[in-house]
């Protein structure tokens, strides 16, 4: 898994999405403390496509895949192995 | 009868039956009788006297539905916190309605950390560990406690309070009392006829008025609710596989929910075929998807319902199958609702009659009043020919077939993912923040395909784009807080000399969607 793109999704996450005052890390659960809405969600998996030219297929987004940056970063790590 | 009866009556008639399906868990009415019973008493212990107003932080799931039970069983008044609105706000609404004890649980331990930085909290209920500073009630000691009975109130005593955004920005608390809640309950079980074998789901938070039909109507009629969590309402894909596999037979959300249903939700691989009725209200339904939707789920009778938070559901209109008409009726009142169309701005309704203009409302399910109002309604309800008449601020015109129609506000006042939002209060909030001299936002539909705010901002020297969008996440529930920003370099001002906001909105608006550059 890349640094990279850790930092990239926690950089994007912190100053766009995360609503309240909470500070994102890699292993910060995203879905449970409310961090993100439903709205931050789409805005994610549409980032991804846009800025990482990946291909987010809607039975990808699941709570498995979304629930950390760290986990996104997984899911981005094996998108672009089988790409 | 009263609100705090609906558990000890159903546990009593269908007691071994299942309540709530959570999350790994299930509970029969017996349980959740019991469990509310443990709460309240628990709340008796901490002194919480009947009209109190007791606060509930918490996320989706059975213990917002004990919490809820818990607090009108003891007569007190239950004030859901929404946990997607920053600390600063959730501290307003504990100043303003003198809340001094809250119903949490550990997942909210954070924001409880923080709201008890805010504000004094006597007590803290439902946590697992004790706050450093502030007298804890854990749940495991509510769990040893012996369940109370419910107190005798009278209906018209308060039992919940909804809060909403007044236009100044200050919280506005739309108070029911037991009668106009069981009036709800009532009317909307018989109406869409709710029996024992149903499965409703509960997705709405608590904090927003649809969620009191899987709060009260459900038990009520002795039907089993499921809860959908927050994670799920996140995941479209996996809201849907949880209504697919608890065999969920009625839905009932706002419009945006199922729209993500339809975009996101992998429904050609989901069984939708229990759901019998889908109720969708609190915004304006987008046909388009609507069809998608039902094409999935063709056994579902699809209900837009209609009724401010201030007189809960009182009109709805039904279809059984496509074509979703372009303008979808809110169709006829209900029994226990009558409709007065008057003149927009009318000081009351008159003898009614129009067949276009601002629609009031007399209805037996109507709140008291706001919390703390000065006067009926703060302005907005007034009496006559014996009934007391809401002004809803909706247009609304009347078709040929006497079906009702919504057709916009008379005020500024905006839904935003149902959300009830006013744009001088999201306006007012920024208007204080550093850097501006002027604030207006409004809604755009974005490239996500749900609607979001937009701030049309004229700066001052050293404004700076990104450090205002936190600052506005910080004082604005996530709903309200702007998505966006677009830097006005002049301002435009009306004939009259003041700054013309409604050209600014359009401005911001149209930048925010892309039409011009």
């Amino acid at each position: 898994m890349t640094t990279a793109a850790v930092d990239q999704l926690i950089d994007f996450i912190q100053t766009e999405i995360v609503l309240g005052s909470i500070t994102v890390s890699a292993d910060t659960d995203l879905l449970l403390t409310g961090a993100v809405d439903s709205l931050g969600v789409i805005r994610i998996t549409q980032w991804m496509e846009d800025s990482l030219g990946v291909s987010v297929d809607p039975g990808d987004v699941t709570l498995e895949n979304f629930q950390t940056i760290e986990r996104m970063a997984t899911y981005l790590d094996g998108r672009s192995a089988a790409a | 009868m009263s609100l705090g009866q609906i558990l000890p009556r159903a546990a009593g008639e269908h007691g071994g039956r299942t309540a709530v399906l959570d999350i790994g868990r299930e509970l029969t009415f017996e349980q959740v009788d019991h469990a509310a019973g443990r709460m309240a008493a628990a709340l008796i212990g901490e002194g919480v006297q009947p009209g109190e107003r007791v606060g509930v932080s918490l996320f989706k799931s059975a213990d917002g539905f004990v919490a809820m039970h818990a607090i009108v069983r003891i007569g007190a008044v239950a004030v859901p916190l929404d946990p997607g609105s920053p600390t600063s706000r959730l501290a307003a609404i504990c100043s303003q309605m003198d809340i001094g004890v809250v119903i949490t649980h550990d997942l909210r331990r954070d924001a409880l950390v923080d709201l008890a930085m805010s504000v004094s909290l006597r007590a803290v209920l439902g946590l697992c560990d004790s706050l450093e500073d502030t007298h804890t009630v854990t749940a495991a000691s509510i769990g040893s406690l012996e369940p109370a009975d419910p107190v005798e109130v009278d209906v018209g005593d308060p039992a919940y309070i909804i809060t909403t955004s007044g236009s100044t920005g200050e919280p506005k608390g739309i108070m029911h009392s037991h009668r106009s809640a069981l009036a709800y309950a009532d009317n909307s079980a018989a109406t869409f006829g709710l029996v024992p074998d149903d499965r409703v789901s509960d997705i709405a938070p608590h904090h927003f008025d649809i969620s009191t039909f899987a709060l009260w109507s459900a038990p009520h009629a002795g039907a089993s609710i499921v809860v959908m969590p927050d994670v799920h309402q996140r995941i479209p894909a996996s809201l849907s596989q949880r209504t697919a596999d608890e065999r969920v037979t009625v839905w009932y959300s706002v419009p945006f929910l199922l729209n993500q249903l339809v975009l996101r939700g992998d429904l050609a691989n989901r069984d939708l075929s229990s759901l019998r009725l889908v109720q969708l209200g609190g915004e304006v339904i987008q046909p388009d998807a609507l069809e998608t939707f039902m094409s999935f789920a063709s056994h579902a009778v699809i209900a837009n319902v209609y009724g401010p938070a201030e007189t809960n559901q009182c009109s709805r209109y039904l279809l059984s199958a496509p074509p979703v008409p372009a303008s979808f009726p809110i169709g006829q009142p209900w029994s226990v609702a009558t409709f007065r169309v008057a003149e927009p701005g009318a000081t009351g309704p008159g003898a009614g009659g129009l067949n276009e203009g601002e629609l009031w409302v007399a209805a037996e399910t109507m709140m008291m009043g706001y919390f703390g109002e000065t006067t009926p309604g703060n302005g907005r309800i007034v009496e006559q020919d014996g009934h007391r008449w809401y002004r809803t601020g909706d247009l609304v015109r009347l078709d040929s077939a006497g079906e009702f129609h919504f057709e916009g506000r008379a005020d500024l006042q905006i839904k935003i993912r149902g959300h009830r939002v006013e744009l001088e209060a999201i306006e007012a909030e920024l208007e204080r923040l550093p850097g501006i001299e002027a604030a207006v936002a409004t809604p755009f539909r974005g490239s996500t395909g749900a609607d979001e705010v937009v701030a049309g901002i004229l700066p001052l020297e050293g404004f700076e784009a990104d450090a205002f969008l936190d600052a506005a996440r910080e004082v604005l529930p996530g709903y309200a807080a702007p998505a966006r920003t677009v830097i006005f370099n002049s301002k435009k001002i009306t004939g009259s000399g003041k700054l013309d906001r409604r050209a600014l909105r359009e401005d911001a608006r149209a930048a925010a969607e892309g039409t011009i550059q």
